[in-house]
């Protein structure tokens, strides 16, 4: 018999080599190891944020978010693919065979994600998840699917913008998710205000990707997008496209834009381009089957033409030129100025009116709208005082608005400025570009004493918590432009004449004195010199009541076809409309004596 | 015999040389197949533990880790009981007196051939491994594997002490001070003496490889180590070494045949030998042992907080319990168990060397062998050093059968160790 000491040792060491292979796993690949573990074993789920809403200056809802749930499944997790349809598809009343057949495909796809059903009813999301946790169906889960909503209706599209589903990439180095993200007007502005931060949560799961409750689950919870109020007034609005629209429509017009301003707090109340879209479908279903140009016109629609949109402006450029001349004393008020038209040359220009004035007092001159008379006082105050005017009104920079893609306008440069032709055409409004909201921004100088305002459309942001993140609601002056004397006599005299017995009769109130001026503009050719012919722009701006204006309105008409094109024509009346409109609904006491009513003309409606 | 009296200064007391202790049994034995037990208990109990929560059925409690604590607690009694036995009624001291470990032997061939019977039989896992012995509930099966690992090391025990013909009647054949003629450099064995080759070597070998070759047909990881433990018993028994030699050789051939029997044992080689565990593949178990074992660190999670028992290792509470041992208890928590496995080592030889006779001797040292040489298999599995095969972690891995004959076996390697004698130290 021997002794067997050898084999005892040979077990030793077999036993104690096991062991030492534990450690040396764990020297040599211990992270790896662990690395690997964790990552098959950890699910990080973003937990979506709720995309802040969009309120009018009264706080309705412009634009919100409701979330509806969504069933998707994992088909990389089912094992019985048939018993998953036929649990699943009774529920949401899909065809079980069907069903089957493409979780099959998906499968061998290798397919993670699907759809099984959007939008789910709340009887179904129920009855699914009653079937998802009794037959132990981890492959198939609810999730929640963002969607933007409008429950105003089609209110001021192109202001709020619209979402699209996208990825969002935070800034930091986590993962990529996806969400409603904006694509135009506020919506794209304030998107990192509205969209929030996403929660985050790290779950540890077992092998079919239910969740343990493991000490390493950590949750982060989101934090919801802040609230955006506009200074729009969604009664206003929808007055203003209601007339804009029938205004396009009546006079055959490409587009007409409008906006309605408080002229004391610089605040838009409205903004309105016709035709619009909605912002809940913004891309029609067969976008994709459109031909380019069909593209085109649906991404036309998009633009907010009150801030994007600029053309040469016509008579409604006159009073800008005309008031700085008054407060630079270059001209008086009164002063008779020697029209002899209606033609008449200015060195090489010939300058036309549409009626022959003899002699024109300088508010005439506005009132009537006399090309020749505002040529004299463009001779008289000459090309540096004329830049400095036209800068001085904010023309050729952006207003600072705060909606994307705002334009400049086009103002020459100074070096440009021809001698011989300058001195006539930029007091006529010519040789000169402007957007609608940089001809109400400075028509506002006349009504609160001379200051120029930037213009504001974001009253404030709020956050989710309810806490102030921004307030907005203060008037920013940019400077002052006129003296208020001047502004005042201005307003008074020469702006209500053109209504009173002027080019503006049409808008014309009962109730309150409304002063204004009107435009009619050539086109200009898109890309060189010259006019389209037969092509305008009618325009009208006006406030009221004259004597402490609450609200200014300007209508622009772009390429009316029918019906006349004149400013006082196709614009005036929209913007008495609105004007009369507006008035009422901000109950503005009545300036003109009931006993002074005209007979002609309807009362204004109340509301 | 005589026990040397106790002298006034305790640690100075030494036994006489020659002299035998006599004590109840090898206490660290029991107390580190208790432990391991234990700790078993603990760790099918973690393992089981799913995200509906712990498996715990009162009412079924044979499907839930109360089971564990049942068969741990009759492998525990089993354990207490061999210990107190004397292990000699299995001897084969005198001629004739070999029965019982024939009964034992004709048992195991019977229940490994009942394995293949249908009705009695029960296929799990791919395997034919039970045998049913109650329907239930609760169900009643056993693995005739496991009995026969002990039923194998007492029988080549008795086989290879029996006495041989010429000897006389209280000879043994493996005793050289009694029978020196038999080992003489010149002399022929005498028949039935294990250098004999038709008397001596080729019963054992039968007999052994009956049991081998019957549990190699299901159970390969265990027949391996049913083999090596034979292997072992010749060796210390005295069989001649081209004996052993050429039973190597027959054996390879065989096991060779027994791999290519089965297709998986096959993939499992070809897994082995690739450069890493394949993730998606046959490797799948492996890696996720590792997985498990990485992920623990050197202090792992704490019990209970292992994360791999949730669906991604297989076998979570059997062949691979020390993966989530090492991974909620870390890689020390994994040492323990190797170095408890070793302690038990250790006693089974000094069990073995102080065995009063050459039967207690051979039977020491099978059983401690056959445990810890499977502890060895199972480790070597879990960590990736040996190809995957179906062998539990001997007193920790759940299972009635493992728990309770490894219990036997624990004990009755404790009740050789009740009779200790005392060596020379020079």
């Amino acid at each position: 018999m021997r002794g067997g000491g050898v084999l005892f040792a040979v077990a030793a060491l077999l036993l104690a080599s096991g062991g030492g292979r534990l450690a040396y796993i764990e020297i040599t690949r211990g992270g790896e190891l662990h690395a690997r573990a964790e990552r098959q074993q950890r699910a990080t789920r973003t937990v979506a944020a709720r995309r802040g809403e969009i309120l009018d200056t009264r706080g309705r809802v412009l634009a919100g978010t409701v979330r509806h749930p969504s069933a998707y499944v994992d088909p990389s997790l089912l094992r019985d693919v048939r018993f998953a349809a036929y649990s699943v598809a009774p529920v949401l009343g899909l065809d079980a065979a069907e069903l089957e057949r493409q979780l099959v495909e998906w499968q061998a796809k290798g397919t993670r994600f699907a759809w099984l059903k959007r939008r789910l009813s709340p009887g179904e999301q129920e009855a699914l998840e009653r079937v998802v946790s009794t037959r132990r169906l981890g492959a198939v889960d609810v999730q929640f699917e963002p969607t933007r909503v409008y429950p105003q209706g089609r209110v001021a599209p192109h202001v709020l913008g619209f979402v699209g589903l996208d990825r969002r990439v935070p800034p930091d180095d986590e993962p990529a998710y996806e969400d409603l993200c904006g694509r135009e007007g506020i919506e794209a502005a304030y998107d990192d205000m509205l969209a929030g931060r996403p929660g985050r949560r790290i779950l540890t799961v077992d092998v079919g990707r239910r969740p343990v409750r493991a000490p390493t689950d950590s949750f982060r919870p989101a934090v919801d997008g802040a609230t955006v109020v506009l200074t729009i007034d969604g009664y206003i609005q929808q007055v203003a496209q209601k007339v804009l629209g029938e205004a396009v429509r009546k006079f055959g017009a490409e587009w007409g834009a409008t906006v309605v301003f408080d002229p004391w707090l610089g605040e838009v109340l409205a903004m309105a381009t016709i035709p619009d879209y909605d912002p809940a479908e913004p891309l029609p279903p067969d976008f994709g089957r459109l031909t380019e140009a069909q593209q085109e016109a649906v991404r036309e629609r998009w633009r907010n033409r009150a801030v994007t949109d600029s053309f040469e402006p016509g008579s409604v450029f006159k009073p800008f030129v005309a008031s700085c001349a008054l407060d630079e004393g270059v001209v008086r008020l009164d002063e008779v100025l020697a029209i002899n038209g209606p033609v008449r040359n200015f060195g090489r220009r010939t300058i036309r009116d549409t009626h022959p004035y003899g002699a024109l007092a300088v508010h005439e001159i506005i009132s009537k709208s006399s090309n020749i008379g505002m040529g004299l006082i463009g001779a008289r105050c000459g090309m540096e005082r004329l830049h400095r005017f036209v800068r001085s009104f904010g023309f050729g920079e952006i207003t600072g608005l705060g909606v994307p893609g705002e334009h400049t306008g086009l103002v020459q440069d100074f070096s440009r400025w021809n001698p011989s032709y300058s001195p006539q055409s930029i007091p006529i409004g010519q040789e000169i570009a402007v957007t609608p909201i940089q001809v109400v921004t400075a028509f506002s100088v006349f009504c609160n004493g001379g200051v120029l305002l930037r213009p504001r459309i974001v009253r404030g942001i709020i956050g989710p918590e309810g806490e102030t993140l921004a307030d907005y609601s203060q008037p920013v002056a940019v400077r002052r432009v006129l003296d208020e004397a001047t502004a005042e006599t201005f307003r008074q005299r020469a702006l209500v004449e053109t209504v009173t017995a002027g080019t503006g009769k049409v808008a014309k109130l009962d109730e309150y004195q409304v002063f204004g001026k009107t435009g009619t503009a050539q086109i200009a050719r898109p890309g060189g010199h010259g006019y389209i012919p037969g092509k305008y722009v009618g325009s009208f701006v006006a406030g009221a009541p004259s004597d402490r204006p609450r609200v200014v309105v300007l209508v622009s008409i772009y390429k009316p076809s029918k019906e006349g094109y004149y400013g006082g024509v196709v614009a005036a009346p929209a913007v008495r409309e609105i004007l009369a409109e507006t008035l009422a609904y901000m109950q503005v006491p009545p300036e003109l004596a009931v006993d002074a009513r005209p007979s002609r003309g309807s009362p204004p409606k109340r509301r | 015999m005589s026990v040397a009296s106790t002298g006034p200064d305790v640690t100075e007391w030494r036994p006489e040389a020659g002299a035998t202790v006599e004590r109840l049994y090898d206490s660290a034995v029991i107390f580190v197949a208790g432990a391991l037990m234990a700790l078993g208990v603990a760790m099918v109990y973690s393992a089981s533990v799913s995200v509906d929560g712990p498996a715990f059925n009162w009412h079924e409690w044979w499907n839930s880790p109360l089971k564990q604590c049942v068969f741990a607690f009759v492998g525990f009694l089993a354990m207490l009981v061999a210990a107190h036995v004397d292990y000699r009624i299995f001897a084969w001291q005198r001629p004739g007196a070999g029965w019982r470990a024939g009964l034992l032997l004709a048992l195991a061939l019977a229940l490994l051939i009942g394995v293949f019977i249908p009705g009695i039989g029960h296929e799990s896992l791919g395997a034919r491994r039970a045998i049913v012995l109650w329907r239930g509930p609760p169900p009643i099966q056993f693995q005739p594997a496991e009995l026969a690992k002990v039923i194998l090391v007492i029988w080549l025990s008795a086989l290879l002490t029996r006495p041989t013909q010429v000897g006389g009647q209280d000879a043994h054949p493996t005793r050289r001070a009694a029978h020196p003629a038999s080992l003489g450099t010149h002399g022929q064995a005498p028949p039935g003496h294990i250098r004999h080759f038709r008397t001596g070597f080729l019963p054992v070998v039968l007999s052994g490889g009956a049991l081998v070759g019957l549990t190699g047909i299901e159970d390969y990881g265990t027949a391996a180590l049913l083999g090596v433990v034979m292997l072992v018993l010749l060796v210390v028994g005295g069989a001649r070494w081209t004996h052993i030699g050429l039973l190597g050789l027959v054996a390879a051939v065989a096991g060779t045949a027994l791999v290519i029997v089965k297709p998986h044992r096959v993939e499992r080689i070809r897994t082995f030998l690739a450069d890493a565990p394949d993730p998606a593949g046959a490797g799948y178990q492996v890696n996720q042992a590792l997985l498990a074992i990485g992920s623990g660190g050197w202090t792992g999670r704490g019990l209970g907080a292992g994360l791999q028992k949730y669906g991604y290792l297989p076998q979570d509470n059997n062949d691979f319990i020390l993966a989530i041992i090492c991974e909620e208890l870390g890689v020390i928590g994994g040492m323990v168990v190797v170095a408890l496995f070793l302690v038990l080592l250790w006693r089974g030889w000094q069990i073995a060397r102080h065995a009063p006779d050459p039967f207690g001797r051979l039977l020491a040292t099978g059983l401690s062998l056959t445990i810890c040489l499977q502890a060895a298999m199972n480790i070597g599995v879990v960590t990736n050093s040996i190809p995957t095969k179906g062998i539990s972690l001997p007193f920790v891995s759940a299972g009635g059968s493992g728990v309770v004959f490894l219990g036997l076996a624990a004990g009755l390697l404790a009740a050789v160790g009740r009779t200790h004698t005392a060596r020379v130290e020079s």
